[in-house]
């Protein structure tokens, strides 16, 4: 621990601010031979896993509430899951005496190959397909536990004083300003929003939005619409464009048309229509992910589209429809996951982070300051060469193809502080009769 | 001069269908959509969504009202209907009167324009059929002083005809995207169209140069009208908005935001003084073109209006209303400038006074009407809005704009059955069965009436035994028929079409699969009978019952698909599916090496088929053939553990018991001392 690297790191960060800034080291560093070069290759394969870790740390929300879970654990529960071992490494992180350093996921990275098959290899993987594994298996946990609360104190038939209570189905009607999703609805609608809320975790609370799919009939001009969550946002991407036109892109009008009519409840018959996406309630934290890789009839795989799209720090997020509860909603950016590289299996994540007032670029082990003014060399290269180059030339290629892969945006307004965020572990304080 | 096709021109995989309805059909049944006016005559022609286009007679503004301006007799003024023009087999959009008042030509979704004799003491007669475009048709405009019509599509094209010359196609512009909107000058010399990309394209059939956009409207143009000279244009579209532009200039001198939302049909009196506007919000209002912001509110219509006529350009003094429901009203307009007696009988709690005093800025929905009842109304029928096929696929049951729960046979293309105003779902909880039946056709309710088509892949797949049909068989009978509800179908459609009619009658001796068929129901004459393209185009309509004469048979042949020929004149049906299943001895029989046997049969095998085969070939009992009907009592078949009924067919047994996927598995248990 402590390269030289992380000794100068610490005296640049002179904030006196309690944060840690710690490389994770890629545990499944390989020497092979470059089937192309026949030379000797070190293939970095769990930084598609390292880059989300780091990119999730700094996302002040996401961090509170896994070490929050650490600390309120059942002590009866030794079970090891995913999630207490992320818990483990983020309290690692934040209970080491130096601010700088570097650690090794080996806990992690072992539960995780475990837990899946897929990751069960030493091949790169796809840092986007990751995040949503571990979005799910946390929340997965999460509610697993919970209806395990929730039976074991319907048993008991008492809520012991300081634990978390969970909060039971009947309990959860729909109050006003919890939640953003469907509390315009009727009473049918509340009893959906009931069952909802009973599968939800923190992890919808952070990170889940609501879409809705407009589709307006020409003939009669009804438009019906079909509300959908997500947890992340997956956008296409084009040449020379930025996150704002891509998002305007996204949201775009299409004609079904000729043979593609839509079948019309009111008109009974097929007329022309008109459909959109549009964002109906944006997530506190927006996980954007860029759609770089694109399968290829003719080649037979994935190829990465390293298109120049330009990311800005600030975000306004303008195709929220009418109904929206938020309408218009600022983000700045927090994290971002780099894909390097030309093909989706022999590349490298890295991740740039912004903490404080400075950004930080994570490479694996390696962490560095990063001048905000060079964020744009991370937005891809304007035009598409490429052509693999020989080893010598590697890292320079490797640069001109880094390209912003997910961005993680937090809603100004998102107090990480605030008691509405904390419903869903709102600790009881009843008496005991005995 | 019938445009004929030649059968390698059609796309593959046609479709037949058929409606049920009644022999006469006098009245609307769903949205009206297109309204002509002949004074001369005091005929009106009608067109909608239930694809028949009718005349009626109706009596002149003047003999319906005082001379005061009051309704004579409120309520009871209605039209006479006279025929019906019945060729359309989708929503019939627009129509136009022309020829001096002898010729109405037709467009609608199915893709033609049809040409009509409507002479007045002649017998209504289709004349000829325009095959000119590739999509939805969705307007028509006419050029008296040339005597030239012309359509327009979403296929984004625009034809220009001769209607002295037979409607030879003499132009054609082709605009961008989808159009919904024409209009032209009485002498042809601007064409103008409009639709989803929002601009107004103007054409000039003297140079066919690109066309001139106008620009302005944020939402799909759905109505233009130009006056005489070609100065000056109104548009209306779904952006709520109506504009006016100078065709000269290209540019909008106004805009009028009148209604709140789109803006669906236009009218402007002949003076071009006052716009006639409606659409979905129902409100009908004028608007005097030189003051977009004084927007009257003549009156709202109960469902949103999808075409105005007046009766008259010159002065109007009555507008025709065609909206979602059938009911077709004709409304008084009073001109602005006229001086109302304040006694006089009145039809409505509109006064001058009122009218005078209406305030400037209100909108339009807090002005008070300027009448509340139409003077005159021609009363629709009922729509079919929902329909759920049984699971018997044989019958129907559909619920109309009425509230009315109806049972239809398929089979018989007939209503069986009305059971009144009741919920849908309960009656269909009601009818339904414990029977698997594949389905054979589908239905449709787009003209407000039941629909059945049939299609290639699956016309056929409707097997059954003659003891489900419901056929009576006899009981001692050891071999049970089979019937499939598609060939029946089609030997009822086609019953006197002649190719058919023969071989029928062979069928009741022929072998199984012909025998399938000859069970079929005779339909009622009137029938509608439709063969199409795969993609729902046209190819021939004609009544079931006129198959026989010479000249429709002869196109009858011309376009009838091999799949159904196959059918009724071949008697060769696709052979029915097969279907693979496992046998195993139950658990309970304690078999040391139950021995896995696969099998495949007929998915319309009988449960005490396979218990025959069991008990004979896999128990290798030699004690007698014991009769099939008595197998039951030494064998018992499960499948999920649950015992069958030795009557029930395999494809039964799948579908309601084992529900999973993967081969189904049966299971036999032998019953000891039998």
């Amino acid at each position: 621990m402590g390269s030289g690297g992380s000794t100068m790191l610490e005296k640049e960060i002179s904030d006196g601010s309690a944060e840690h800034y710690y490389g994770l080291v890629n545990v499944d560093i390989q020497f092979r031979l470059h089937p192309q070069y026949n030379q000797n290759f070190q293939f970095g394969n769990t930084c598609y896993c390292n880059s989300v870790i780091q990119a999730l740390f700094f996302c002040r929300p996401f961090r509170e509430k896994i070490l929050n879970y650490k600390q309120n654990l059942r002590k009866s529960s030794t079970k090891e899951t995913l999630v207490t071992c992320l818990a483990d490494l983020f309290q690692n992180i934040t209970t080491q005496k130096r601010k700088v350093g570097t650690i090794a996921p080996k806990r992690f990275i072992t539960k995780l190959k475990k837990e899946n098959e897929l990751f069960d290899n030493y091949m790169q993987q796809d840092a986007h397909e990751f995040f949503n594994y571990l979005l799910n298996t946390i929340s997965e946990t999460l509610l697993v536990e919970k209806n395990a609360e929730r039976d074991r104190t319907a048993r008991s038939g008492t809520i012991k004083r300081g634990n978390v209570s969970v909060n039971l189905a009947s309990a959860t009607a729909s109050l006003p300003g919890e939640n953003g999703v469907g509390d315009r609805n009727g009473a049918a609608g509340e009893a959906n929003d009931t069952r909802n809320q009973a599968n939800n975790t923190w992890i919808h609370d952070i990170f889940q939005g609501v879409l809705t799919n407009e589709t307006r009939c020409l003939s009669c001009e009804t438009v019906s619409s079909k509300d959908e969550k997500f947890l992340d946002l997956s956008i296409d991407v084009e040449q020379n464009t930025s996150i704002s036109h891509c998002l305007r892109v996204f949201s775009e009008t299409e004609t079904l048309c000729g043979d593609q009519k839509y079948f019309c409840e009111t008109c009974s018959s097929k007329q022309e229509a008109q459909k959109r996406m549009r964002i109906k309630t944006p997530p506190p934290v927006l996980a954007l992910h860029l759609k770089r890789f694109k399968y290829v009839d003719s080649l037979n795989r994935h190829t990465k589209l390293s298109y120049r799209v330009v990311f800005p720090l600030e975000l306004r997020l303008f195709n929220v429809s009418d109904d929206a509860v938020y309408g218009d909603r600022m983000y700045d950016l927090v994290a971002t996951v780099v894909h390097c590289g030309a093909t989706p299996n022999r590349g490298h994540y890295i991740t740039l982070v912004k903490s404080n007032s400075f950004w930080l670029v994570f490479d694996d082990d390696i962490v560095e300051k990063l001048d905000v003014s060079s964020m744009e060399e991370f937005s891809g290269m304007s035009s598409d060469t490429n052509i693999p180059m020989p080893p010598g030339n590697q890292s320079t290629q490797q640069k001109n193809s880094e390209s912003a892969y997910i961005l993680f945006y937090q809603a100004r307004d998102y107090a990480a502080n605030d008691p509405n965020h904390n419903h869903k572990e709102r600790t009881r304080n009843c008496t005991n009769s005995s | 001069m019938t445009t004929s096709l030649n059968p390698s021109q059609t796309g593959p995989k046609k479709k037949i269908s058929f409606i049920i309805r009644d022999v006469e059909e006098p009245r609307h049944r769903a949205a009206v959509s297109a309204l002509q006016y002949d004074a001369k005559s005091g005929r009106l022609f009608t067109g909608g969504s239930d694809t028949i286009i009718r005349t009626w007679s109706v009596p002149q503004h003047k003999d319906a009202f005082s001379a005061r301006g009051g309704v004579r007799s409120p309520g009871k003024s209605s039209g006479n209907y006279l025929s019906s023009l019945e060729q359309h087999t989708d929503w019939v959009n627009d129509l136009v009167l022309c020829g001096n008042g002898k010729i109405l030509i037709s467009a609608s979704n199915d893709t033609t324009v049809k040409i009509w004799n409507v002479e007045r003491d002649n017998k209504h007669r289709f004349v000829d059929c325009l095959r000119t475009h590739k999509d939805y048709v969705s307007c028509l405009a006419y050029a008296p002083n040339v005597e030239k019509a012309i359509s327009a599509s979403f296929d984004s094209n625009i034809f220009v005809y001769d209607i002295n010359s037979n409607f030879k196609t003499v132009n054609n512009f082709t605009g961008k995207d989808s159009i919904y909107s024409l209009t032209t000058t009485p002498n042809m010399s601007l064409v103008l169209a409009g639709g989803t990309d929002k601009c107004i394209r103007i054409f000039d059939p003297r140079t066919n140069e690109k066309p001139i956009k106008m620009r302005g409207h944020t939402e799909n143009v759905r109505a233009l009208l130009i006056n005489d000279e070609g100065t000056r244009v109104v548009s209306a579209g779904s952006d709520g908005t109506i504009r006016l532009w100078d065709v000269g200039q290209q540019l909008a001198l106004d805009t009028c935001i009148a209604h709140e939302e789109g803006v669906w049909t236009l009218q402007v009196d002949a003076s071009f003084s006052n716009i006639y506007s409606a659409g979905k919000d129902k409100m009908v209002v004028r608007t005097p073109c030189r003051n977009f912001s004084q927007s009257q509110l003549l009156f709202v219509e109960d469902a949103p209006v999808k075409k105005l006529l007046l009766s008259e350009r010159e002065n109007p003094t009555s507008i025709w209303v065609g909206t979602w429901r059938s009911d077709i009203n004709r409304w008084s307009i009073r001109s602005s400038n006229l001086q109302l007696s304040i006694n006089g009988d009145d039809d409505g709690p509109s006064t001058s006074a009122a009218y005078y005093a209406k305030p400037i800025h209100d909108r339009t929905r807090d002005q008070i009407p300027q009448q509340t009842k139409a003077e005159l109304t021609i009363e629709g029928a009922p729509a079919i809005k929902q329909h759920k096929t049984l699971n018997d696929k044989r019958r129907v049951l559909t619920k109309d704009t009425a509230g009315n729960v109806a049972l239809y046979d398929v089979l018989t293309a007939k209503k069986v059955e009305n059971y009144g105003i009741r919920e849908f779902d309960e009656v269909v909880t009601e009818s339904m069965q414990v029977v698997f039946i594949p389905s054979w056709f589908t239905v449709d309710c787009k003209s407000g009436m039941l629909q059945i088509t049939l299609d290639e892949l699956d016309a056929f797949s409707a097997w059954l035994s003659t003891r489900d049909a419901g056929f009576d068989v006899d009981d001692k009978e050891t071999k049970v028929g089979i019937v499939n509800y598609g060939g029946m179908m089609l030997r009822s459609l086609f019953e006197k079409w002649p190719p058919c009619k023969v071989t029928g009658m062979e069928a009741v001796d022929g072998d199984e699969t012909q025998r399938a068929t000859s069970h079929y129901f005779p339909i009622p004459e009137h029938t509608p009978l439709i063969v199409c393209e795969g993609n729902g185009r046209p190819l021939l309509r004609l009544l079931v019952g006129d198959a026989y004469k010479e000249k429709e048979a002869h196109e009858l042949s011309q376009v009838i698909p091999p799949w159904v020929t196959d059918a009724i004149e071949r008697n060769s049906l696709p052979k029915f599916n097969k279907m693979p299943f496992y046998l195993l001895p139950h658990p309970l029989t304690n078999t040391k090496q139950p021995k896995k046997d696969r099998l495949s049969a007929t998915e319309m095998l009988q449960v005490k088929k396979v218990m025959e085969h069991v008990y004979e070939k896999v128990l290798n009992n030699s004690d007698g053939v014991i009769p099939i009907n008595q197998i039951h009592t030494r064998i018992e078949m499960y499948c999920n553990d649950q015992k069958l009924e030795p009557e029930m067919d395999l494809r039964t047994v799948k579908h309601f018991y084992w529900k999973q996927s993967g081969e189904l598995l049966l299971q036999y248990r032998p019953i000891r001392g039998a």
